[in-house]
């Protein structure tokens, strides 16, 4: 063969050799940004991410966030106060205080936020039927299109000797005649806006004009 | 010495020119002479004929095959059938005309069964086979099964200079031995090897394609170049991003042994598969397009075809890798909750066959090894051993006895048990 | 005595294979031999071939020159496809079949015979053939092959006479 014959066919295969050494695939890198290497080879989501639908690989769960399934939740002692919001520090568990959009609920079995003074309220839980499915001393009750485990009115049933005792309470108001115990007062008799076991009383035939909720069978008007 | 004709031949192609013999000098000569000149008229309008015709012509193959495993083999519940059965495999046709000086074109589609009796999976897991029959229109009391067609390529080309020629459509990938090969009768063996089979290179691409080649004495280099749509979903007619393939294929032919060609190949795209979804925004129609499954991919390979006599060796090496986009990783098939790592994929075979003097037979070896791109699946071990006889040119009679094995990697469906098959076939040109 | 001669250099002749570029071709000196012409229109500039440049012009490679054949099984067909491109006549029509399953087109134009062959060459700018049959019509000329004419001791191409 000639010499430039044989020139050309080294450079020919000099080539190929480089041709075939170039790179796409790393294999240190094989997975997707928030993946790694799975024993079967495949690629799975590292911890503290989750998958983001079927092919758009893994996002790192949030502030206060882990990793669950498919999901990040709030972590413990964290919830959301509204869905598609971050998790925040949460408060306790049934009855404990809250704020709709800023302490949410965090025990996932009283998650609900019952606003009682603006934002503020305590927590409970939803989804009841009747007062059975409700903690002791809840009642079900409907509001709106929620039906949840009302807590009893504050102080609603304490001793009192003066309406200054009640201040403070749902049951603001000072029954000085006989029980002497503090009551909730400007009830609604129709429906009854009572606690569970109690009743609207209307006592403007007494010549007060107020409405109290007084224990059931104790209404003097009736 | 290199061949230069550039030039020489004003538009490239046959024009007839007046006669320059001279008169006949008498009654019996002109008579001879006036028989040849209608010869030569006859002749002339052939060629003229032939330069403008269409050829209609193509290739088909008639297969037995039959799976030798034992009946216990789980092959059988995953991909095989424990049935021998005859098969017609390719029709092909093609047709190919010089449709104008310098342009020339060639279709080919493949006639296939296909719907009908290709398998379906049922949401319960049930499989069943597709069956397209219908009442004939023609015959309203008889049922027929209604196939498909495959455009196997489709493209127009034009001689631009005597080393460069632009072919525009839908053309086969140049690369290697075995897809330039193509149809059953021309390939040795009954099965295309699993390297081919699985398309690290893209069986044919939808673009432009510019080829020539130019004799340096007695060897003759050889180029392709490629730019097309690349891999896609739809990628004959419809590109969903904006980056073109591009590759090329250079191969020296040499006169060593008695024919011993070699060549790269390389071809490098993006494949890009959307989802849209549609809503309104201010009374007006919005879409959402996401890309659901993204990859870079480069694909290189070497082939080599060595003839001395009566020996023929056909090799090729091929590789792939490809590259996911971070937010379009598909999920593997078998364990849908993780997804597709990158992958190199690499593969190759290697077929020996001597063609003998007798009844032009020709036993020929094959194996091969290929490493698939998918991290599930398991290496694939093939070996194949035959007998190639061409009766006459245009029919080739094949018989062939291979064996295959995936192992390495514990796939359900793959079981690491040897595959066993015996085929024969026809193949013909017509 | 004559005749077993020649029908040897005949088999020699057709059985032999194509000399490479440069080699010296193995031909019959005691047998009549005729030289293969091969021929273009006279306006062509090409006037020499390599032997390799006229197997791709017959291989179908060149596309700038459009080959005419004679028939297959004539003797100079035989002789042509055997000491041009090596190839039998069933590997010839092996080729040509391959190549067209390829898509890379179809084989050349068969003329029926040498003297139609040159006459169609010669009115034909773009052609290209063979033949062994004198006298040239005008509008053609004898291409040099590998650098020799015909009337070189060593021009490669050639068939021997038929026995008589």
């Amino acid at each position: 063969m000639p010499l430039s014959a044989a020139h050309f066919h080294i450079q020919w295969a000099t080539v190929l050799i480089v041709g075939l050494g170039a790179c796409l695939y790393d294999p240190d890198d094989v997975c997707s940004r928030n993946q790694e290497r799975t024993d079967t080879g495949l690629c799975e989501c590292v911890a503290g991410t989750v998958p983001v639908g079927a092919t758009a690989g893994c996002e790192l769960c949030g502030d206060h966030e882990v990793a669950a399934g498919d999901a990040c939740i709030c972590a413990d002692g964290y919830a959301r106060a509204a869905e598609g919001e971050a998790c925040g520090l949460a408060s306790g568990g049934l009855a404990a205080p809250c704020a709709s959009g800023s302490l949410p609920c965090a025990d996932a079995a009283y998650d609900y936020c019952r606003p009682v003074d603006g934002t503020d309220g305590y927590c409970t839980s939803t989804g009841c039927t009747g007062s059975d499915e409700c903690p002791s001393g809840y009642d079900c009750v409907e509001d709106g299109a929620t039906r949840y485990c009302r807590r009893p009115p504050t102080g609603q049933g304490a001793p009192c000797a003066t309406g200054a005792d009640c201040d403070g309470y749902e049951a603001s108001y000072c029954e000085t005649y006989q029980a002497h115990i503090c009551l909730v007062p400007d009830c609604s008799i129709s429906p009854d806006s009572c606690h569970e076991g109690w009743v609207c009383c209307d006592l403007s035939s007494l010549g007060l004009s107020e409405t109290l909720c007084v224990e059931n069978g104790l209404c003097p008007t009736g | 010495m290199a061949l230069v004709v550039a030039g020489v031949f004003s538009a490239g192609e046959i024009q007839a020119q007046s006669p320059v013999a001279p008169a006949p000098a008498n009654t019996a000569a002109v008579a001879a002479d006036t028989a040849e000149e209608d010869a030569i008229a006859a002749e002339l309008r052939a060629i003229e004929e032939e330069e403008s015709r269409l050829h209609i012509y193509g290739f088909a193959d008639f297969t037995f095959t039959a799976f030798l495993m034992d009946e216990s083999s789980r092959w059988y519940d995953t991909y095989f059938s424990a049935y021998p059965t005859f098969a017609v495999g390719n029709l092909n046709l093609y047709l190919e005309k010089r449709i104008a000086p310098r342009w020339s074109s060639l279709i080919e589609f493949r006639l296939l069964y296909l719907p009908n009796g290709a398998e379906e999976v049922s949401d319960s897991g049930v499989v069943t086979q597709i069956d397209t029959s219908v009442l004939d229109y023609e015959d309203q009391t008889e049922y027929l099964r209604w196939g498909g067609i495959s455009i196997e390529r489709a493209w127009v080309e034009y001689r631009i200079h005597p080393l460069a020629t632009l072919r525009a459509g839908q053309w086969l990938t140049p690369y290697g031995i075995w897809n330039a090969d193509h149809g059953s009768p021309v390939l040795i063996p009954i099965r295309r090897p699993f390297v081919i089979g699985q398309s690290l290179f893209p069986r044919s691409q939808t673009g432009l394609l510019l080829h020539g080649s130019r004799a340096f004495g007695d060897q003759t280099l050889s180029y392709r170049l490629t730019l097309s749509n690349g891999r896609g979903p739809a990628d004959t007619y419809l590109d969903l991003d904006h980056n073109k393939a591009v590759g090329g294929r250079l191969a020296l032919d040499t006169p060593w042994l008695d024919q011993f060609t070699a060549g790269v190949s390389l071809y490098t795209g993006t494949y890009s598969a959307r989802s849209r979804s549609y809503g309104l925004r201010n009374d007006e129609v919005v879409a959402d397009d996401t890309l659901i499954e993204g990859y870079r991919e480069l694909a290189m390979a070497a082939d080599l075809r060595a003839r001395s006599g009566p020996l023929l060796i056909d090799t090729e090496v091929i590789t792939r890798q490809g590259t996911y986009a971070d937010a379009a990783r598909p999920p593997d098939l078998l364990v849908p909750t993780e997804q597709q790592p990158d992958y190199f994929a690499y593969g190759g075979y290697v077929l020996a066959g001597v063609r003998l003097p007798w009844l032009d037979l020709m036993p020929y070896v094959m194996g091969e090894y290929m490493h698939p791109m998918w991290a599930t699946v398991p290496h694939i071990w093939e070996g194949a051993i035959g007998i190639n006889m061409r009766a006459a040119p245009t029919v080739t009679l094949k018989t062939q006895f291979q064996g295959a094995r995936f192992s390495g990697i514990r796939n359900p469906v793959m079981p690491d048990e040897p595959i066993l098959a015996w085929e024969a076939q026809v193949a013909w040109v017509f | 005595m004559r005749s077993i001669l020649a029908t040897g250099a005949l088999l020699a002749a057709i059985t032999a294979p194509a000399p490479a570029m440069g080699d010296k071709p193995s031909y019959p000196t005691t047998s009549p031999t005729r030289p293969i012409l091969v021929i273009i229109a006279s306006s062509s500039t090409v006037d020499s071939l390599s032997l390799d440049d006229l197997a791709r012009i017959f291989d179908g490679q060149t596309p700038e020159l459009h080959p005419l054949n004679l028939p297959p099984g004539s003797r100079e067909r035989i002789g042509f496809d055997q000491l041009v491109l090596g190839r039998s006549p069933d590997d010839i029509a092996r080729y040509w079949i391959d190549r067209k399953i390829r898509g890379q087109g179809g084989p050349p134009r068969v003329i029926p015979n040498g003297r139609l062959l040159a006459r169609i060459v010669a009115r034909l700018p773009g052609t290209i053939g063979y033949t062994v049959d004198g006298p040239l019509p005008p509008g053609v000329k004898v291409l040099r092959i590998g650098g020799l004419s015909p009337d070189h001791p060593r021009y490669p191409l050639f068939i021997t006479e038929k026995p008589r």
